[in-house]
Formats: structure tokens, C-alpha cells, sequence
């Protein structure tokens, strides 16, 4: 009988950590659409608003979800109080300050990161196009992330099962 | 935010010890010239100081700190907010209005579009930093001629560049609009082309130009008149240099429905004045009621005289 119940523990935990992987895997794609999002954004307030990169982080920080949304607040204030520092290092060092939070892989934060090193362009159309490269990037990455997402998740979920019974059948 | 700060936020991180330095020491600032691989200079209109590295001041150029293509850039990039972008029609200009109202002129390669139209300054290799000055009190001793029974005159001040016509003009706005001794206070509209008057950045006046005063920044003078009047309904119009045949046009318009005129014109005097073509008809209507001449004495922006209508003296100083 405890034995039944050990194996039916161990299973549901196999279970269980796939099941988490595969919510893992879920909010990586929304985050990616998140960044997707929050490029867009700031590609609009540059375009149309002419706003500068601070203002325009400000502007687009209440239309984005966490941890992107106080990412941006944080480097629109830190851009307000004018301590000296260049955009892309405030741009840079918040990032990294929610790295914890983010499940993005080293080349999408990459790519996110690079948004930093878009200052300087004296042509609104340059700057633009800039931005839009990164977006362009971005959606690749996440149409990449998303056409995976069956399968790995399916492989995940079976493997999971799979290595509960596994275990289940080493220890009895 | 003190004056200092806000010229020591101009610069970037690494440049900010030795302006601190420097800017303590000078009490009215009044320039600063940054020019590629030349002593930078500071000017209080009436002395010259250099900057040393570590912030001391000197009035020798040998030794003195000299900025590089790459320390301008960075200034002009901070200054910008490291968007050059949002800033594309104020470079083309040639000056940017940074918080506190101060100007920063630049000057560099021209690239044209077409044969007239600056498209953009490229290579910026010479900033002037202008420090913006109000000074409280500079339109007093002008009140008692611009009313008569509490009723405004139309006024027009004239005066060299650098005589302080919209350092006057300033103050004129600020005390017609909360009202004083000689009438009460009035809504005027204040079409700033230039940014001068109001020093508006983001849209937001950084100089006390009164409690009823509206600011169309960046306007042209000829479309923003006509804007003001249309949507802000204005008793007095307020405008730093007059010039364009266009202007004339919206003056004459604004003086026609009503609406008091406070305006500034370049101008060695009255005479200058009544050369001026696009003066004439301005002149031959009647349209403004003062001129005032400004000049310069000793350093000191002085009025020279005011004129009535008919173009008479109506002090002796």
C-alpha cells in the first residue's frame, strides 16, 4: 500500500516539474511577446511622439506588464534625474537588475540589451529603423520560441511521466 | 533647481567635478563657448576666464582645458537626452532650450536641402552656452508710459542685439500679465519662436512670465499670432523680434481686432526705424502707441528714450 502511494508520489512529482517546465516555457514566449510589445511602444513615442528615449520609457511604461513596466519606470527616472550617466548605461544596468525576474535566453536579452546603444541618431527615421531591426529580431525569436513550443512541451511532459515511472521502478 | 545645477547638469558624468568647480566661482555667468580643440571660455559680459582641468579658473589660455570632438558630442548628446532625434528641428535652427531656459547655440557643417533650407548641422564643433537671466524689475521704470488710464499701449522696444530688449520685454510680459500699480492684469499670449522669452522646454515655461500668460513655443511668429487669437483669446500679444514681412501682416491683424501689441525689433534707434521698409505701414497706421531705444552704457542696459506715436521724445535723459 506504501509502496503504491510512494510511487504514485514520485510520479506526480515527475509529473508536476513538467507540468512547471511547461508554464516555464509558456511565460518565456510571453515575456518574448512582452518585449515585443514594449519595443513597439517605444518605436511609436520616438516616431510619432518625438519623445527622447528617457520620456519615451516613461510614457510606455504603464502599457507594459511586470517586470518590464518597472524596468522602464526605473530608467525613466534614473534619465530625469540627470545624474550624467548615458542612456545606455541606465538602459543597461536596470536590465541586469531584473535579469532574476526575466527567462529571456542570453541572445534575447542580447537583443533587448542592444535598445540601449539606439541613442545618438540625429535622423528620426534612422533611429526608427534601428529600433525596428531589434523589433524584427525579436518577433523572429519568439515565432522560433512558439513553433517549438508543442513539441518541447509535449517531450517535456512525457519525459516527466516517463522518468517517474522510471524512478518509480528503480526504487521498488 | 539653482542656477549652478542647472548648468552642471548640461554635462556629462565625467565632466561634472571640474564644472563644479569652475562654476562656483564665477557669480553671474552669462557664457559659456565650447569650441573643438580650443581653450573652453567662460564670459560674465564683462571678463573672460579660462577653465584649468581641475576646475580652477584662469585668465591665461595656455594650459587652459580644451575640449575634443568626443567630450562635445557627449555634451551635445547629454544635453539631447542621448536622442538627437527629438531635438532634429531645434538643431536645424542651430540652439536648444535646456531646463532653466538657458540657449545653446551650435554651429558646425551646414547640410542643405535644396539651396535655402537647412536640413540639419552636422559636426558640431562650437556651442555657445547663453545662461538665461531674469532679471525682476528690469520693465519698471518703462509702466508709467505704456498706460494710460490703466488702458495698455501698444509698445515697440528697439535696441542693438545685447542691450537687453528681451531681458525688458520679459519682465514687461510678467508684470502686465499679474498686474501693477499703473493697470490691471491682463491674459496675454506670448508667441515665442525662439524659445527666448518663455525658455519653454517641453512645452513648459521656465521663466516667470506671469500668472495670466499663455506660451505658444517653437511658433512662427506670423501663424502663432493668429493661433493665439483664435484659441486663447489674448488682451496683449507678446514678441521678441519682429522681422518678416509676415509678421507685419499678423501685427497689423492683431492690432486691428483690438488686441494690445508688446513687441522687440533690432534697431540702432528711430531713425533705423523709420528707414525700416517693412516698417512704413506699421508706422504710418499708427499702430503702436511707445518706442522705447534701449542702448548700452557702461555695461549697463539703460533706456535711451521713448517715443509717442507721432515719434516724439517723451523724456530727456
Amino acid at each position: 500500500m506504501f509502496k503504491l502511494l510512494g510511487a504514485a508520489f514520485i510520479v506526480g512529482g515527475c509529473i508536476a516539474y513538467g507540468l512547471l517546465e511547461k508554464a516555464r516555457m509558456l511565460l518565456h514566449i510571453k515575456q518574448l511577446k512582452e518585449a515585443e510589445k514594449l519595443m513597439e511602444y517605444l518605436e511609436s513615442e520616438i516616431t510619432y511622439g518625438k519623445a527622447s528615449l528617457g520620456a519615451a520609457c516613461g510614457e510606455s511604461a504603464n502599457r507594459v506588464e511586470e517586470p518590464y513596466a518597472g524596468f522602464l519606470k526605473r530608467v525613466y527616472e534614473i534619465s530625469m534625474e540627470n545624474e550624467g550617466q548615458p542612456f545606455g548605461d541606465i538602459w543597461k544596468k536596470e536590465l541586469l537588475a531584473i535579469s532574476s525576474k526575466l527567462l529571456l535566453k542570453d541572445e534575447e536579452r542580447e537583443i533587448l540589451s542592444c535598445f540601449g546603444n539606439c541613442s545618438g541618431y540625429m535622423d528620426t527615421k534612422l533611429q526608427q529603423t534601428s529600433v525596428e531591426r531589434l523589433l524584427t529580431e525579436m518577433k523572429k525569436r519568439t515565432g522560433v520560441t512558439e513553433a517549438a513550443y508543442a513539441d518541447k512541451s509535449r517531450v517535456v511532459f512525457c519525459l516527466s511521466a516517463a522518468g517517474g515511472m522510471v524512478l518509480t521502478m528503480i526504487l521498488i | 533647481m539653482a542656477k549652478k545645477d542647472e548648468i552642471l547638469g548640461l554635462f556629462p558624468d565625467y565632466l561634472r567635478e571640474m564644472w563644479q568647480e569652475a562654476l562656483q566661482k564665477v557669480e553671474s555667468l552669462q557664457e559659456i563657448r565650447l569650441r573643438n580643440e580650443k581653450p573652453v571660455l567662460l564670459s560674465d559680459g564683462r571678463r573672460e576666464w579660462f577653465i584649468r582641468k581641475d576646475g580652477r579658473l584662469t585668465e591665461q589660455a595656455e594650459g587652459a582645458f580644451r575640449m575634443g570632438e568626443k567630450e562635445l558630442e557627449a555634451v551635445l548628446n547629454h544635453v539631447c537626452q542621448y536622442s538627437l532625434y527629438a531635438y532634429e528641428d531645434e538643431i536645424r535652427q542651430g540652439y536648444l532650450t535646456v531646463p532653466g531656459g538657458h540657449r545653446i547655440g551650435l554651429a558646425g557643417q551646414v547640410v542643405l536641402e535644396g539651396k535655402e533650407k537647412i536640413r540639419t548641422i552636422k559636426h558640431i564643433s562650437y556651442m555657445n552656452i547663453r545662461i538665461s537671466r531674469e532679471v525682476f524689475g528690469a520693465a519698471d521704470s518703462l509702466l508709467p508710459f505704456l498706460y494710460e488710464r490703466g488702458n495698455f499701449r501698444n509698445v515697440m522696444l528697439i535696441s542693438p542685439p545685447g542691450c537687453g530688449k528681451t531681458t525688458v520685454l520679459r519682465d514687461l510680459i510678467r508684470q502686465v500679465s499679474d498686474g501693477n500699480r499703473y493697470g490691471e492684469g491682463r491674459t496675454v499670449g506670448v508667441v515665442d519662436e525662439r524659445s527666448e522669452l518663455a525658455g519653454a522646454y517641453l512645452g513648459r515655461a521656465q521663466n516667470n512670465l506671469g500668472i495670466r500668460t499663455d506660451v505658444l513655443d517653437a511658433c512662427p511668429k506670423s501663424i502663432g499670432m493668429l493661433l493665439l487669437i483664435r484659441s486663447m483669446s489674448p488682451k496683449i500679444i507678446a514678441i521678441d523680434e519682429l522681422g518678416e514681412r509676415e509678421d507685419m501682416e499678423a501685427v497689423k491683424q492683431a492690432a486691428l481686432s483690438g488686441i494690445g501689441l508688446m513687441v522687440t525689433v533690432h534697431g540702432e534707434g528711430i531713425e533705423d526705424i523709420k528707414r525700416r521698409l517693412f516698417l512704413q505701414d506699421i508706422l504710418k497706421k499708427r499702430l503702436f502707441k511707445r518706442f522705447v531705444v534701449l542702448h548700452k552704457e557702461n555695461g549697463q542696459c539703460r533706456i535711451k528714450d521713448i517715443y509717442d506715436e507721432e515719434l516724439k521724445s517723451c523724456l530727456n535723459y
